[in-house]
């Protein structure tokens, strides 16, 4: 993976001491805080309910052990002794003062870490497949790109005042697990004619207020053009996106406006005028950051272990996180680890600083030094052998993080909600946590299958409920809190924005309103294998409908009825 | 006016103009509206003072037909400093147009968005802000040496990672 | 006679530390919400609003705003899930 040089470590550590001293001038009165705020914004802190919260980059997801450590010691010495993994692959913390701000940046340095434009109307962190360089099914490693494009956009001059902010996400395999559809910029790596690989370009995709799925610009680029390309998309967008409305001001808003035939005229003539030499990054540039990207050094072993089937006909609960949280590697006998934060009943995404150092020390002992961090609120171990899985799988299971419940029901996505988050119309967390109690037995979220369950609590959709299979929106229905619910949504190659069922649910309905989604689900899925998202684009939304509105409002039973079959 | 230039501040000769305004007498140096220059620019470039023109962040220039040769400045507004179409504008007046003469900003202009703009091409600062003013004059600019983008107009091509 | 609102305090958030805090007797800020001063009319509302107004201009607050409360058994309260979750100065779980 990537590790700052010289010219790195000593950008970094000029940012620190400009914002040191931004934070001085605010401090004594020098600057207003309508000029401060973006300033701290694009520094990643954010004023939220009860504090500041500092979102810190995990550049397209990769940590390194060392990085990992030093988050977790900034969870203690700074913090409450936890962080929290977002949708964007970027760890925040909730109780961060103003004052010390400047001391944490400093101590990220130290490990070549930032809190860069992880905020403000800028280009953001770009995100990635989490099982980049390692997915059997890869056409070519997309991190190489994440870093390119993470240098180019980094306090890069001309798009710092965006209308408003910019997300670029990536991917390289044949599935997209980057959901580059839901993103302003989309960037898939694609096979051209003969040997090369270049870029399927993607524009205007997003969720909040106006949820759409991105349109393809240019449905080959080659890649050395990469950075200029998304400069002219840059430009024609920082030129004429709207700048009177804030939720009419993301990109999308503009390619609906122009058409996308027309904004790719645009942008195609934009770019055949600007300065490709010096933009797009020369080779040997290019060749010096794809070095660290090379493959690590893995002797391919045994697809099958002994002691691992030993395991697995004895302990079901290894079964099962045998099943839904392991995935094959490119390499043979290896395997990439899915760490759900998502215990039920915990607060989805969080990690206590304790939990982080056994991650770190289970990456450097069995994970050559390497962690993923996924949009889902998750960690992944890239790079495990299958002879070590059971040590791995011991070092979860008493650090608390063997929830083998990844990608089911109960892996809930829930943005930090109304409990933290200023911009927020109700509480998610408390949602989730009751919802995941309920499908909490593993047999029950495993018999459900595949599921993607979003919590938003406003339509900002940090949560990413539009592209849930099960969406929820908190809303503020006079005062009280009530949630939405959509379905259908889904956030792979085939995206698809989730359809509003009915009526909102006040708090207190809304996780029975769940159960009888699931409960409907089950008594309409043709198999096992049908999975809720077939289900439901088969069947449509009446059934649902009809379940949830018209039926009694009391369906409890429909749910152990349901269940019992198993 | 006075006006920021690398290294200080400057008392220059430049006057704006308003478009229903009476053009002074020949001699002296203005600025006028971009659409008042599209409409007289023969009339004004055959004054003997200098022409210059300042820009809105909605306006845009056309290749084939704005020809900058007879401006010697431009004159670039940040009405909010959150607004940053004035970057774009810059540069593009710089890379795409290669206009030579000065680019300056005014508007909002604040010590923590200048050092960007000269990254962008803009070389004089007309500022208000009394706390910009100071650090300008203390040469305290919050800048960061080291860019990972090329610098605006050297043409520098292959070298990506710049330090000042 | 001066029109009756509803009952009002100021809040903020400490510049420093982001802690919610509530302006309270002799323009200091407090954590306690019960302990913050009460406008019952207009005038009342207007003299905080100009005490909380000289604090964000002294660097010490940030967001400041005045809510709604009620006044129960002489106990200030919050009305709005917001506001209640503010006033504890955590979250709800």
């Amino acid at each position: 993976m990537y590790r700052y040089d010289e010219f790195d470590q000593a950008f970094v550590e000029e940012r620190c001491h400009q914002f040191r001293s931004q934070v001085e001038r605010r401090l004594k009165g020098e600057i207003s805080e309508d000029q401060f705020k973006p300033l701290r914004l694009q520094n990643g802190l954010y004023l939220q309910l009860h504090a500041y919260m500092m979102r810190i980059a995990i550049p397209y997801g990769v940590l390194s052990v060392r990085q990992l450590r030093k988050l977790a010691e900034i969870a203690r010495r700074f913090d409450r002794g936890f962080g929290h993994f977002t949708t964007r692959q970027n760890i925040q913390y909730n109780w961060i003062k103003l004052e010390q701000a400047p001391d944490i940046l400093d101590e990220l340095a130290s490990v070549g870490m930032h809190a860069i434009q992880t905020s403000g109307n800028c280009i953001r962190n770009t995100t990635c497949d989490p099982y980049a360089g390692v997915a059997i099914d890869e056409i070519e490693d997309p991190r190489v790109w994440g870093e390119i494009i993470r240098q180019w956009s980094t306090i890069h001059p001309e798009f710092l005042f965006l209308p408003r902010k910019f997300k670029i996400a990536l991917t390289g395999a044949a599935e997209d697990r980057a959901a580059i559809l839901f993103h302003d910029i989309g960037i898939r790596i694609i096979k051209g004619d003969g040997n090369e690989t270049g870029f399927a370009v993607y524009v205007g995709g997003g969720q909040g207020r106006t949820p759409v799925v991105g349109s393809l610009i240019r449905p080959f680029l080659q890649k050395k053009q990469l950075l200029s390309y998304l400069e002219a998309i840059m430009r024609v967008y920082n030129l004429h996106g709207r700048r009177d409305n804030i939720y009419k001001a993301r990109i999308k808003i503009l390619v609906k406006a122009l058409g996308i035939e027309e904004f790719t005229s645009q942008v195609e003539e934009e770019w055949q005028k600007l300065d490709k030499p010096s933009i797009d990054l020369p080779t040997k540039e290019y060749q010096r950051i794809a070095k660290y990207f090379e493959p690590i050094a893995l002797k391919p072993a045994p697809i099958e272990d002994e002691q691992v089937a030993a395991r697995r006909a004895s302990d079901t609960k290894f079964n099962s996180f045998m099943r839904n949280n392991v995935r094959a590697h490119k390499v043979p006998g290896y395997v990439s680890v899915a760490i759900a934060l998502k215990e039920p009943g915990k607060i989805p995404g969080d990690a206590s600083a304790d939990q982080m150092d056994a991650v770190a020390d289970l990456s450097e002992r069995y994970g050559h030094n390497e962690i993923r961090v996924t949009y889902t609120q998750n960690l992944v171990l890239p790079n495990i052998a299958l002879g070590d899985l059971l040590k791995v799988y011991d070092g979860l299971v008493a650090a608390r993080l063997a929830s083998a419940n990844f990608e089911l029901i109960t892996d809930i996505i829930a943005c930090p909600g109304l409990d933290y988050c200023n911009l927020a119309n109700a509480r998610a967390i408390p949602i989730a946590q009751d919802i995941a109690r309920r499908f909490g037995a593993l047999e029950k979220a495993q018999h459900i299958g595949p599921l993607r369950l979003n919590i938003s609590g406003c339509i900002n959709a940090c949560g990413h409920h539009h592209a849930g299979n099960i969406g929820i929106l908190g809303v503020d229905k006079k005062g009280t809190e009530h949630y939405q619910i959509t379905l259908g949504g889904s956030p792979g190659d085939d995206a698809s924005v989730g359809s509003i069922l009915g009526p909102s649910f006040p708090a207190e309905e809304l996780p029975q309103a769940i159960e009888t989604v699931v409960s409907t689900y089950l008594s309409l899925r043709e198999n096992e294998k049908e999975t809720f998202l077939s289900t439901y684009r088969r069947v449509g939304k009446e059934p649902f409908k009809h379940a949830l509105y018209d039926s009694e409002p009391s369906n409890s039973n429909g749910l152990s009825d349901a269940l019992e079959k198993v | 006016m006075s006006a920021y230039y690398r290294g200080g501040f400057l008392q220059d000769s430049w006057v704006y103009i308003s478009d229903d305004a009476e053009i002074p007498e020949r001699n002296q140096d203005i600025i006028v509206s971009l659409p008042h220059w599209r409409v007289n620019a023969i009339t004004l470039t055959k004054r003997k003072g200098r022409l210059g023109i300042f820009v809105k962040p909605d306006d845009s220039f056309e290749k084939g037909s704005d020809n900058l040769s007879g401006l010697s400045l431009i004159s670039i507004s940040f009405p909010k400093f959150s607004d940053g179409r004035g970057y774009s504008q810059a540069r593009m007046l710089r890379e795409q147009f290669g206009f030579a003469g000065e680019i300056r900003a005014r508007g909002e202009v604040l010590m923590d968005q200048i050092p960007l703009m000269m990254r962008c091409g803009i070389e004089a600062f007309e500022v208000t802000h009394e706390a910009t003013i100071a650090a300008l004059k203390a040469g305290t600019l919050p800048g960061i040496s080291h860019t990972y983008q090329s610098p605006v107009s050297k043409r520098l091509g292959n070298i990506r990672r710049f330090q000042n | 006679m001066m029109p009756k609102t509803k009952p009002s305090i100021m809040t903020a958030n400490l510049l420093r530390s982001g802690e919610v805090v509530y302006l309270g007797a002799n323009d200091t800020w407090v954590r306690k919400i019960e302990s913050a001063t009460v406008a019952q009319n207009e005038d009342e509302l207007a003299a905080l609003e100009e005490a909380a107004k000289q604090a964000f201009e002294a660097q010490l607050v940030v967001d400041v705003y005045a809510m709604d409360v009620e006044v129960e058994n002489g106990k200030t309260k919050a009305l709005s899930v917001r506001e209640i979750i503010r006033a504890a100065h955590g979250p709800s779980v």
